[in-house]
């Protein structure tokens, strides 16, 4: 992972604790919404990342952060008080994001399969999975055969939150997080051994 | 015991597995920045929950806030990225307000990206400035303003210059450009107009006048007749159920022609078409006066 790629704060929202900058009025809607779009352009990309460590193809994640960003979007356009009152954005939207993945379909919109139909695939990578190395296919993959707590704090690590961030972001102690860690890196060293950086495996 | 160091000589030390997970979160990230588009999904979000257009909407100065944020509140299908119609003096009349709908969507899409783009542009220069904090929307940036007020207007003007040139779209194009950039010129001295949109027009039917007297008899007679492909690219082409009334219209006289289009198809007041036509008010009702006459007469109606 690279080191500083998750940016602390770059929403730029000042949270209560730390106090607003004086140059930005508290709760001004369109001082919140340039930060917002801020927010927004920090965060889209790697939040779909993480929904994807967690186990979804590309267009589920890019549903389920479309569904947390609006969620955000509504939260700061109708009660900007609360908006603000989240200190951890970055984790948040993670959170929400993961949530709207896993959330169960319901009855409506789940997919009816009639007999004899295939089931259908695994989730898709997005277009053009073969471009991706075997490196980063197997880095999913074996996140994938974890649980889903075990997917969603590795998620985190590989995002470049601190064990303490991870712990409150899903409500864990700090001990159940580093431990968790163990168990998907040692997993993850006996998936990746033998690969190269720069996606292929070494001669056996 | 050293982190660097694994109990299995066979298996790899953390350092190596920090640059190997580096290495695939890089890649990652790389294949869905090309296969995820930020910009559309920012414009569903923003359109989906927007609140209603604020009803004090009176001018003109633009605000790409209001722009983005203006969508029918509570539409949630696939056309809730269509913003809402400003209202106060500039609205447009409801007979129109569906054509206009779909033009603006179709500008919608088409600059979204752009004005985005320029919102980035100014975040970019705020902080090389050192500023802690930028305003995408203020006015005083004349850019984004400049970027807003190009799509919200000229392509009412160009409609509005094609019924004055129906032989030449393109030159109609050309000069709603040129009477655009007359306004980025001008800009600081305009900024404050109580009614830009009259005064963007007024600037359009100058050139146009212009441009006939120098040298239209040769574009026009270079330029085939192009009305049926141009009506072709009007968004407005579906506005009248009849072909038979556009035909009416475009035998008008030319003054007429315009007034009946500034006033019918483009919302303008009375007074406005005044400033426009550079007339009196009291000519622009008598030319809607002789025209629906005309129209009346060809079109088999009492005139009314």
């Amino acid at each position: 992972m690279t080191a500083g790629e998750h940016e602390p704060e770059t929403s730029g929202l000042p949270s209560p604790d730390t106090g607003a900058s004086p140059l930005i009025p508290p709760l001004d809607p369109e001082k919140l919404r340039a930060a917002w779009i801020d927010f927004y352009d920090a965060h889209y990309h790697r939040v779909i990342r993480f929904v994807m460590h967690n186990g979804a193809g590309l267009l589920d994640a890019q549903d389920a952060v479309q569904e947390a960003f609006t969620e955000s979007w509504a939260l700061m356009e109708r009660s900007p008080g609360q908006w603000m009152a989240i200190k951890d954005t970055s984790g948040w939207i993670r959170v929400v994001a993961l949530r709207r993945h896993r959330r169960p379909p319901g009855v409506r919109i789940r997919p009816l399969l009639a007999e004899g139909t295939d089931m259908p695939d695994l989730p898709d990578l997005g277009p053009g999975p073969g471009r991706m190395t075997v490196l980063t296919q197997t880095v999913l993959q074996t996140l994938r055969s974890l649980d889903e707590e075990t997917q969603a704090v590795a998620a985190f690590y590989l995002d470049d939150f601190s064990t303490e961030e991870i712990a409150r972001a899903m409500n864990l102690p700090e001990q159940r997080v580093r431990d968790v860690k163990k168990k998907a890196w040692t997993a993850l060293k006996r998936a990746l051994a033998g690969c190269t950086p720069r996606g292929g495996r070494k001669p056996l | 015991m050293n982190p660097d160091q694994s109990s299995n000589p066979g298996e790899l030390t953390d350092s190596d597995l920090n640059q190997l997970l580096g290495a695939a979160n890089e890649e990652l990230l790389a294949h869905i920045k090309a296969a995820a588009d930020p910009t559309s999904t920012l414009v569903a979000i923003m359109a989906n929950t927007a609140p209603a257009a604020p009803a004090d909407d009176t001018t003109l100065s633009y605000n790409p806030a209001a722009w983005f944020t203006g969508g029918r509140a509570g539409r949630r299908d696939g056309d809730a990225a269509i913003p809402n119609l400003p209202t106060g003096p500039t609205a447009i009349r409801p007979a129109e307000q569906e054509n206009y709908d779909g033009e603006l969507a179709d500008f919608y899409r088409k600059h979204a990206g752009k004005v985005l783009g320029v919102l980035n542009r100014q975040k970019e220069l705020a902080r090389r400035r050192g500023a802690l904090h930028y305003d995408p929307y203020a006015i005083e940036q004349p850019e984004l303003g400049l970027e807003a007020l190009y799509i919200r207007l000229v392509p009412g003007l160009i409609r509005y210059l094609r019924q004055v040139l129906p032989h030449s779209g393109v030159l109609a194009e050309d000069i709603a450009q040129e009477a655009f950039l007359v306004l980025v010129r001008r800009w600081p001295d305009v900024r404050n107009h109580p009614n830009l949109r009259a005064w963007l027009y007024e600037v359009g039917r100058r050139l146009t006048v212009a441009a006939l007297q120098e040298r239209s008899r040769e574009l026009l007679q270079e330029e085939p007749p192009d009305q049926e492909g141009a009506a072709g690219d009007d968004p407005s082409d579906g506005y009248n159920d009849s072909a038979t009334v556009r035909e009416a219209i475009g035998k008008l006289p030319l003054r007429q022609r315009e007034a009946v289009w500034l006033y019918y198809f483009q919302g303008f007041k009375q007074n406005e078409i005044a400033t426009i036509m550079q007339i009196q008010r009291g000519t622009v009702g008598a030319l809607l006066f002789q025209a629906r006459s005309r129209l009346a007469g060809l079109l088999g109606g009492d005139g009314g």
